[in-house]
């Protein structure tokens, strides 16, 4: 076989260039500090226990008479939507007039281990109705992103009068898609065996998943990536958030985690039907109000197929779908997202006022 | 090589004794403890990291070991390669098949077994117990099936009942994890094959792989498909839930028996803190029909909504109540209630506390609805 043509002193330079970095790295991870994160200004709007409303402060006023609600995944933190200046849809959000509120789920501990979804669903309704009286509305536009999408289109089918337009992101709909690596191995789990021996899903055992999803990739060839910038303390920087946020998983309250395994990941009822939160069916029919849906091409968490059900089980005649061009990460995060994301969604609301 | 003057042993060596002075510097870098200049003998470092508090960038710092690490070890895989086959022809031919044992090193660390989500003394009894067992002494599963299934006798039959639950746990989940930790190894393999499968599409004049850097990211997407196929398999599906269901019950049975031994001290047991934290969920959601049913109230004579020009929502509106109907079979009490004695939702809704039932005699005195909002009357 020819097919190393690996020259001996090129080589040699490879290994030590590698070398220099990691031992300049060193000095570099040194003086970072810790990494900020959360960058827009936002305030308390409502507060139920580790459940938060907070509505974020642009540079200007709003010019959306309806402002945006984001309900963001139980599984991971919310501030991936703002996580810096550059990296922030939010902030792009604000700076097209939007007014923008988000959730912030908290951190379940022991005490939420019987929280179930229809508990998220009451706490997404009772946001809307600080938000509607806040603004004198009676509904508000819903922007479901991950699993929130899910928990969004759940709620919309079960109170479609207080979603004005509905927007979902990198959300699974069909559970059972050839491609869905996670979805596949939950079948065989026993969700109840699962939850009633660990109680609350600890983070670490969520991301030992989602690592495992690629792991070669996730485990090994991200942090030789690093190497490539460990000479750029702002790249270390942001490389050093992006962890943050990827290993800063919320454990996930038992009751809920054990019905959305069960009835989701296995039953894929959300599209099936006979999925019941809250002693109320969810039928998606009952989505009428105009759906915006957006995807990720390359997403290996959510595969677009799963994304895309959502077009066949609604029930609006006014459906709008997206296509991003990247990963789960970087409808986020990268600068094409910033550029196209928000505009996007912006356009969208303005043709719907 | 030799004759375009690249001594492999020699750069072998000097890579090796850089590696670890680096090495050492990152470890002092994930300790915080600023020696740099620190050099560690072996993995030692390794260990020591583990041991060390947590410090700002340490996370980050051990992880990036781990995964440069990696790249480190392929590296070395190679350079050994070069440094036992001095004599043959440069570039390397044969590349992965004809690698050397350290290649097998490289690849054992590679992503295996998932990590068990139990601990404790227990489980290293358990280790103590069986290990004759594994180590073929005790006449093998076979023999330790039959001996888990001996009846008990006498005072501590109950106990002896147990310890045989978990000891047939334990078992099937030792089954459990070499049948995926077999899967894995059968993963590796075919990722390997991949690999030369790759290596040989680039035989070509024009695309040779040129760096060491092109050969580690070919080898990853070589793994990573192979991993992807095998993860997609039905047998994967199989064995990964039967892995993760066998860990489980092993964690159960430990857990029971803590419990056991802390309620013998007087102290709470899981179980109790449990049932306490049922009736605290089902306490916060009563608090929260409350307030929404007082807030509706108020909001009935919200001056705003009237100086807008809205029109009032209705009681049925803003209590929810446009919800659809449950459906017939949904007062099934759930697994998780009945282990903590506590209402399911459904029983829950048709049960009304002192503080509901006043409330919803105050609004049939105001003409209003009684239903709760949710629409779960």
């Amino acid at each position: 076989m020819r097919a190393l043509k690996l020259d001996p002193a090129e080589t040699l330079r490879e290994i030590t260039r590698t070398l220099e970095k990691l031992a300049a790295g060193t000095q570099v991870l040194r003086n970072l500090g810790d990494v900020q994160y959360g960058v827009t200004p936002k305030e308390e709007v409502w507060r139920d226990g580790k459940t938060v409303l907070y509505r974020y402060r642009g540079e200007r006023s709003p010019t959306a008479k309806v402002p945006i609600l984001v309900v963001y995944a139980l599984v991971n933190r919310p501030y991936m939507v703002d996580l810096q200046e550059d990296r922030s849809i939010v902030r792009n959000l604000l700076a097209q007039g939007e007014d923008v509120y988000i959730i912030d789920w908290g951190y379940p501990d022991g005490s939420d281990r019987y929280l179930t979804l229809d508990d998220y669903l009451q706490w997404i309704r009772r946001c809307t109705e600080q938000i509607n009286r806040r603004h004198g509305l009676e509904a508000v536009n819903l922007l479901g992103i991950c699993q929130g999408g899910a928990l969004s289109l759940c709620f919309a089918a079960l109170y479609p009068e207080r979603v004005r337009n509905l927007i979902t992101m990198v959300t699974p709909v069909d559970f059972h898609t050839p491609d869905n690596m996670l979805s596949h191995w939950t079948r065989e789990l026993d969700a109840d065996l699962l939850v009633d021996t660990l109680g609350n899903v600890p983070g670490d055992l969520m991301n030992w998943c989602y690592l495992t999803l690629k792991p070669y990739r996730l485990n090994f060839q991200k942090y030789l990536g690093l190497v490539d910038i460990l000479d750029n303390p702002q790249e270390v920087e942001n490389f050093l958030r992006m962890e943050k946020w990827i290993f800063d998983s919320p454990d996930q309250a038992g009751e809920a985690f054990r019905q959305f395994i069960r009835d989701f990941y296995q039953g894929n009822k959300l599209i099936k039907g006979g999925l019941v939160i809250g002693g109320s069916e969810v039928n998606l029919k009952r989505i009428q109000m105009p759906v915006l849906n957006i995807y990720a091409e390359q997403d290996h968490l959510v595969p677009p197929a799963s994304s895309r059900a959502l077009r066949h089980v609604i029930g609006t005649d006014d459906y709008t779908e997206i296509a991003f061009k990247g990963g789960h990460i970087g409808i986020y995060v990268s600068s094409r997202s910033q550029r196209e994301v928000p505009p996007a969604i912006h356009r969208w609301l303005a043709q719907r006022v | 090589m030799s004759e375009q003057g690249f001594d492999a042993k020699k750069w072998l060596d000097a890579w090796q004794t850089v590696q670890k002075q680096v090495y050492g510097a990152w470890a002092g870098a994930a300790r915080g403890d600023g020696s740099a200049q620190q050099a560690n003998e072996g993995h030692s470092w390794w260990n020591g990291l583990r041991q060390q508090p947590s410090v700002p960038q340490a996370e980050a710092a051990e992880r990036f070991l781990e995964g440069t690490g990696h790249w480190l070890g392929f590296m070395q895989s190679v350079l050994q390669s070069l440094a036992q086959g001095q004599d043959a022809n440069w570039p390397w031919s044969g590349f992965p098949s004809s690698a050397p044992p350290q290649w097998g090193h490289f690849q054992a660390s590679l992503p295996g077994a998932m990590p068990p989500w139990f601990g404790g003394e227990a489980i290293e009894a358990a280790k103590k117990l069986f290990a004759p067992f594994a180590a073929g002494q005790g006449g093998g599963p076979a023999s330790a099936d039959s001996l888990w299934q001996m009846p008990a006798f006498g005072y501590t039959r109950e106990q002896q009942e147990r310890a045989q639950r978990f000891a047939q746990a334990w078992q099937r989940y030792q089954e459990a994890l070499h049948a995926y930790n077999a899967l894995m190894l059968d993963s590796a393999q075919a990722g390997l094959r991949r690999f030369e499968s790759k290596l040989e599409a680039h035989a070509e004049p024009g695309r040779e792989v040129k760096s060491l850097r092109a050969l580690y990211d070919l080898f990853i997407d070589a793994a990573e498909e192979a991993y992807a196929e095998t993860a997609l398999s039905d047998e994967f599906r199989k064995i990964y839930g039967a892995l993760v269901n066998a860990q489980m019950r092993v964690r159960q049975l430990s857990q029971d028996e803590v419990a056991r031994a802390t309620g013998a001290l007087g102290m709470p047991t899981r179980t109790e803190v449990d049932a306490a934290h049922a009736k605290l969920a089902d306490l916060r959601r009563r608090v929260a029909r409350l307030e929404d049913q007082a807030s509706a109230g108020a909001q009935s004579q919200d001056p705003r909504s009237r100086a807008a020009g809205i029109p009032k929502a209705s009681a049925t509106q803003e209590r929810g109540l446009q919800r659809p109907p449950r459906p017939a079979n949904s007062r099934k009490r759930t697994k998780a209630n009945v282990a903590g004695k506590a209402a399911s939702p459904s029983k829950r809704a048709s049960q009304s506390s002192f503080a509901e039932r006043l409330a919803q005699a105050q609004a049939h005195k105001n003409h209003k609805p009684t239903r709760r909002p949710g629409g779960r009357s």
